[in-house]
């Protein structure tokens, strides 16, 4: 297998925006998993389902960017719709992470449903047209690298908004012990209401790139989900620079993969290295640190 | 001891006729309790007794199946935990509840959570004042702290609002001996600064030395409550929990 110099830039090109678009939904599921202990099955459904109401909105005649910032407030209202109706119902039940997990994968069912009803099958956001440059031969639509900068700038917002926000502060002491949070004066049902809708966002905005990049089908949000349960186990849970280090592992690998051996083993593939992680380094790659 | 002592006949803290437990199991039996504003009260008792117990009935972590709870004379038997602390009533737990995976800074820093920020390099400086070796730590992580360490930043964590009454839940577990005197020190200098003060420990003579009152909790109820000084003198109380004379 000889790779030329203008796949290898096409495959880390792609491998890191798409990496880094998945960073989004991965680091989304791991916050929530972190402040509520919820396995968020449902993660993904978050970026399909902004993608189809922005997809919908732009059918209506509705221009680009106020459909997004609409699909965007979406995105939090049905984040916090989602622990306000579903999951604060299993709060102080045993069981509460197997409850959570079956509720999520419910909610998924019937997201998928309803947007296969709504949208039938693929669809894809009409991007900006802002231009292209050539990179080693290949014209390059501008739009992709302008995605993924916007991916990585959200994590660096979000990596800001923990460490020096009240707010963000109090996402990490939540995650850290809930007692503590509330005897110093923390309301740690508004922070879990708050970090749903926030994880929501996240991945609610990988939607929107993802949307505009590739396209966008009912299934998506499964396949995203998939890909940031892997992602979070392989970067180790609760780190988020390993979950940033494996998306775009993943992201790569991926990438590789569809290009030089075939669309159809892109799942092998991931699986492949998560059963790799998992026997070389059971803690995922930065486990125990964060 | 101090002869300055301001304490107020006015209560600061008091529980009235407390029933608490767990599911099935009752541990508080119509207790009563009241703390005057200004003093130093321990509160002593053998394992298990519910001393913990009652400092969460007190701060709001459980609530209990009877009884009230006022603070400063209002009634906040239903206030839920993260409100108290806005009313004046901080709590260091047994287990210190500090965040493990944040700074030593970032913990005292969500210590002012409830203020958003008020006053917060003033309230750090008088925290470092009071506890220079977690000036040293700030940036390393709480769970790698030492007994002792973690004590400090778990007491200086609620140094960081503005309260009025502080509750200690055994604050030498964990602690060399040689350390205790110290950290008892340092109790009495949170006191000096106009804060009343609740004191479980499992210390009952070294705790009743630098209580202004004592109380004894047994199977869940007070079966004793008087001036430091005096129990300290008590034939019963030396007999039972202060190792004989
Ligand atoms: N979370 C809990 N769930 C069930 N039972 C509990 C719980 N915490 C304490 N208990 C029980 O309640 C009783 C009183 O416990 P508590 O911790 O209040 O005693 P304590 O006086 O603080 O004891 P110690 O000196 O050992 O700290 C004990 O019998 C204990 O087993
Ligand atoms: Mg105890």
């Amino acid at each position: 297998m000889v790779v030329s110099i203008e796949q290898l830039v096409f495959i880390v090109g792609n491998g890191l925006i798409f990496g880094s678009i998945l960073a989004l939904v991965a680091v989304g599921l791991s916050l929530i998993f972190g402040v509520l202990d919820v396995p968020n099955f449902a993660q993904g459904e978050f970026a399909s389902v902004t993608g189809f109401v922005i997809v919908g909105l732009v059918g209506l005649g509705i221009g680009l960017v106020p459909s997004i910032i609409a699909g965007i407030v979406f995105a939090f209202v049905a984040g916090v719709a989602v622990e306000r109706l579903v999951i604060s119902k299993f709060y102080g039940r045993d069981e509460f992470l197997l409850l959570t997990f079956f509720a999520t994968f419910g909610i998924t069912i019937i997201s998928e449903n309803v947007l296969r009803q709504m949208f039938g099958g693929f669809r894809q956001i009409p991007g900006p047209d802002i231009g292209s440059i050539v990179v080693a031969g290949t014209s390059v639509n501008l739009l992709r690298p302008a995605a993924g900068a916007i991916a990585v700038g959200m994590l660096i917002g979000l990596y800001i908004f923990t460490r020096y926000t009240y707010m963000g502060l109090a996402m990490r002491a939540v995650a850290d012990d809930r007692r503590g949070a509330e005897m110093i004066g923390v309301n740690y049902e508004r922070i879990y209401m708050l970090t749903f809708g926030i994880g929501a966002v996240l991945t609610g905005i990988s939607g929107v790139l993802y949307g505009m990049l590739f396209t966008l089908s009912p299934t998506s949000g499964v396949a995203l989900t998939a890909f940031a349960f892997t992602i979070v186990v392989v970067g180790g849970v609760g780190s988020f620079f390993g979950t940033i280090l494996a998306s775009l592992l993943i992201g790569l690998v991926d990438s590789f993969t569809a290009t030089m051996v075939g669309s159809r083993w892109r799942f092998f593939a991931i699986f492949a290295v998560l059963f790799i992680v998992l026997v070389l380094r059971p803690e995922g790659l930065r486990g125990g640190s964060t | 001891m101090d002869s300055e002592k301001h304490t107020s006949e006015r209560n600061a803290l008091e529980a009235n006729e407390i029933s608490a437990g767990y599911g099935e199991a009752q541990v508080l039996r119509d207790l009563s309790f009241e703390l005057q504003e200004g003093e130093i009260l321990s509160i002593v008792g053998p394992n298990g007794a519910g001393k913990t117990t009652l400092m969460r009935v007190l701060m709001g972590l459980i609530g209990p199946t009877n009884g009230s709870v006022r603070l400063y004379g209002d009634q906040i038997t239903d206030l839920p935990a993260h409100e108290r602390l806005g009313h004046g009533l901080a709590l260091v737990s047994e287990e210190r509840n500090l965040f493990r995976e944040m700074s030593v800074k970032e913990n005292l820093v969500m210590g002012s959570y409830s203020e958003r920020g008020k006053n917060r390099g003033e309230r750090l400086e008088r925290v470092f004042d009071l506890f220079p070796r977690l000036e040293e730590r700030q940036d390393q992580h709480a769970g790698t702290l030492s007994g002792g360490e973690a004590q400090m930043l778990a007491i200086g964590r609620s140094l960081m609002t503005d309260i009025r009454i502080l509750m200690l839940d055994e604050p030498s577990l964990g602690l060399a001996p040689k350390l205790v005197p110290e950290l008892f020190d340092k109790i009495r200098e949170i006191n000096d600064d106009g804060i009343s003060i609740v004191l479980v420990e499992q210390r009952a003579q070294e705790a009743l030395q630098l209580a202004d009152s004592g109380c004894l909790l047994e199977n869940g109820a007070i079966v004793h409550r008087g001036a430091a000084a005096e129990m300290l003198d008590d034939e019963d109380v030396i007999e039972k929990y202060l190792g004989g004379a």
